[in-house]
């Protein structure tokens, strides 16, 4: 029996809101770049670093407390193994096509969700499930109107959201500086992003800061408000390392400070620049398990 | 005797099982942990955080290739004293993976042990069957598949063009897989798919014999996908899936007819439009004194909303009979004639959602059925206890019209039981 999946698993990389990254040479020890014009860099080199990534991914999730002044797992954790492919396209490929399988737990083996995610806001996003006990694939109803009650959907139960892995859409936001100095021993610039009233009343969010690490334009942290400016949600990213240099994240973990909940993402394997034909990222992926297992096969090998 | 026994060991498995698990839980939930409000800085954060220890470590299986699964079921009946109505063990066995350079295959055997409490026990005492069996290539743009699998048509579940695999009946909706052999060929965005069965599975009551032989059935379905949309042309000659009583010489028959639809889902917003229409000809009728083919429309509409983790699902299905006479008639569950309306029509509305952030999962569900000969209301409970375990409690009850064909179903009553591990 398929289990029930009703979240989008809109499985663009976390790389690409989040863990950005840019190469050495184009350092900034002291930026004098405006708000704005540091989050379009770390668009940029997220995009740049993103494309025809394949990535394995384990996801863990669990609810949290602390013990010792330290945040620990106070229960076994959900443990989500999923591969993803991804590619950019579209006008300046600022739109994404994903497709992610899940390979563990055994309950949920061969799940596949194939996603499209467009920059342009007036366009929806669109994904789709294959349910294997119904024999078909199915269109997913993702979260676009602008009802404030809402939330967006749960990435595979966890605590990542659709909304935590949008990319783009510059002109949704309004961007203020509100600090530079050291963090963690590297350069950041604090980042205020307040969405414009139409992106308001999508988000889930009242406002979000990020601390943008101003050499490598990546972001290392990012505070999570509602719309009353209380804090909700929040993301820490760690292991940072050049790989393919290029700067990023290994280990992504979103708090949810009001469920006690948390998520870390840590990517096992990841790999830029793979050949990932757009053919692949349609609904054959889904449904015809044995092209799909074909070209992912040739994925990992690329990948080694 | 030899059944007592393989139920207490069939017990004591799981039950060994269970208790490993809660072992092994136990180690994770630390007394010494304290819930504080996490709202503040943590400012400790660093790569060396070790949140989850060496639990995050995905668990080596020893016989990684093998997928086996145990749930035991219980049915309880409200209105006789809670009787057990089933009780029974299932066992599941499967693997996966690829065949060769361009294959993929896929096998489950499911072995069903039926209990003395089982309403199934006294014909049946345990069953061993292919759940699942499939060999598919791939080669440039087409993809085969033969095996026992489930093809799914049309947008809606249990809908106008839904027809091709039987499901478990009016309790049960899972699909019931089939043997199949079928070709798609993929363009750019619509593919072309066919399918063959020689020997189609057709649902009746053990105590009536079909007449007919049974007939082969095929069909074909033309997808096309765009932005905010998908939709499918299809055409078959199927078998029915339940049969029909012939009230006339008191046989079951289930024999083919052919089926030209169409389906499509838009989405707007937050929730998804499904619409599927159907036009069914040389579909079986009963009228007085008579056992005749007539054609039917059969279409549906439904509304699929997603808000957050609550989901909708609201729909309308109507089956219209485009021959009709006043002497057609409708055989009840108990064989007896009763009359048809013309436009039969269904009506669906279902609602879940999580409590909260935490494991448990609750749904609400109620079909009205034949113009209101039918209410079926049904609650479940879910716990999704661990990544492998899984639990799940529900309670239907069936309000049936006096003097129609569902009759016999009036005041039905189950309370179900049903936890699952998986490995």
């Amino acid at each position: 029996m398929n289990k029930p999946i009703t979240n989008d698993l809109n499985l663009k990389l976390l790389l690409v809101t989040f863990c950005v990254a840019m190469f050495s040479l184009n350092a900034f020890a002291d930026t004098d770049l405006s708000a704005r014009e540091i989050m379009e860099r770390v668009d940029e080199e997220s995009r740049k670093s993103t494309d025809s990534a394949f990535t394995r991914m384990k996801l863990t999730t669990c609810k949290y407390g602390k013990k010792d002044g330290k945040i620990k797992c106070a229960e076994k954790p959900r443990i989500k193994l999923v591969e993803n492919a991804q590619i950019n396209t579209g006008i300046d490929d600022k739109d994404t096509k994903s497709v992610a399988i899940i390979l563990e737990p055994a309950s949920e083996r061969g799940i596949g969700m194939l996603s499209y995610s467009y920059d342009d806001s007036d366009r929806d996003n669109e994904t789709w499930l294959y349910l294997s006990a119904l024999g078909k694939v199915k269109r997913i109803s993702v979260r676009n109107s602008d009802d404030e009650e809402t939330e967006s959907a749960s990435i595979f139960g966890t605590e990542m959201t659709t909304e935590d892995q949008e990319s783009g859409k510059l002109d949704d936001y309004t961007y203020e500086l509100l600090e530079q100095g050291k963090f963690r021993g590297r350069e950041v610039a604090v980042i205020e992003s307040t969405p414009k009233p139409h992106r308001l009343s999508k988000s889930s969010y009242g406002k979000t800061q990020s601390w943008v690490d101003t050499e490598r334009f990546i972001t290392l942290k990012v505070q999570m408000f509602d719309k009353n400016s209380n804090p909700i949600k929040k993301l820490e990213v760690g292991k940072v390392e050049k790989i393919n240099d290029v700067w990023m994240g290994r280990s992504l973990t979103f708090f949810n400070t009001v469920s006690n909940r948390l998520t870390n993402m840590r990517l096992e394997a990841i790999n830029f620049g793979v050949d990932i034909q757009e053919d692949f990222l349609t609904q054959r992926a889904l449904t015809d398990q044995a092209f799909r297992e074909k070209y992912l096969k040739d994925l990992r090998k690329q990948a080694q | 005797m030899f059944n007592s026994l393989l139920r207490q060991v069939i017990f004591v498995i799981f039950g060994f099982i269970f208790l490993l698990n809660v072992n092994a839980d136990d180690s994770f939930f630390d007394d010494d942990t304290v819930f504080d409000e996490s709202g503040g800085e943590f400012d400790e954060w660093s790569d060396d955080s070790d949140v989850f220890g060496e639990d995050a470590d995905i668990e080596k299986k020893t016989l990684s290739w093998l997928d086996l699964g145990v749930t035991q079921k219980w049915g309880f009946n409200p209105a006789s004293d809670y009787s057990t109505t089933e009780e029974r063990t299932e066992i599941t066995l499967g693997t996966s993976g690829s065949v060769s350079d361009s294959g993929y295959g896929e096998v489950e055997l499911k072995a069903t042990q039926y209990w003395p409490s089982d309403s199934n026990y006294s014909t049946e005492k345990n069953d061993l069957e292919v759940e699942k069996a499939f060999l598919q290539f791939s080669f440039d743009d087409w993809s085969t598949k033969i095996g026992k699998y489930t093809i799914g048509w049309g947008e809606l579940e249990g809908g106008a063009l839904d027809v091709v695999n039987p499901s478990g009946g009016l309790t049960d909706p899972s699909m019931l897989p089939q043997w199949f052999l079928s070709a798609t060929r993929y363009f750019d965005n619509r593919d072309l798919s066919f399918f063959y069965n020689t020997n189609p599975k057709i649902s009746k009551s053990k105590l009536l014999v079909l007449k007919n032989d049974t007939y082969d059935e095929f069909g074909m379905r033309y997808g096309i996908s765009s932005e905010g949309s998908d939709m499918a042309f299809y055409l078959g000659q199927l078998v029915p899936n339940d049969a029909l009583i012939n009230l006339t010489d008191g046989q079951v028959y289930a024999t083919p007819y052919q089926l030209i639809g169409f389906g499509v889902n838009k989405a707007f917003n937050d929730y998804l439009l499904k619409f599927d229409v159907a036009y069914k000809n040389n579909i079986q009728q009963n009228r007085t004194g008579q056992f005749i083919k007539v054609d039917r429309l059969d279409w549906d509409l439904a509304f699929d909303i997603q808000n957050d983790d609550r989901q909708w699902l609201i729909s309308i299905n109507s089956q219209y009979l485009l021959d009709f006479a006043d002497d057609y008639l409708t055989p009840s569950i108990l064989g007896v004639g009763v009359s048809t309306k013309r436009n039969s029509m269904s009506y669906m509305a279902s609602v879940s959602d999580k409590f909260g952030d935490s494991d448990w999962k609750w749904g609400l569900s109620n079909v009205i059925s034949s113009n209101n000969d039918l209410n079926l209301s049904s609650a479940t409970l879910d716990w999704d206890i661990n990544d492998q375990w899984q639990a799940s409690f529900s309670g239907t009850y069936i309000d049936a019209k006096d003097n129609r064909a569902f009759a016999a179903l009036d005041d039905y009553q189950r309370v179900n039981l049903e936890i699952k591990y998986q490995y």
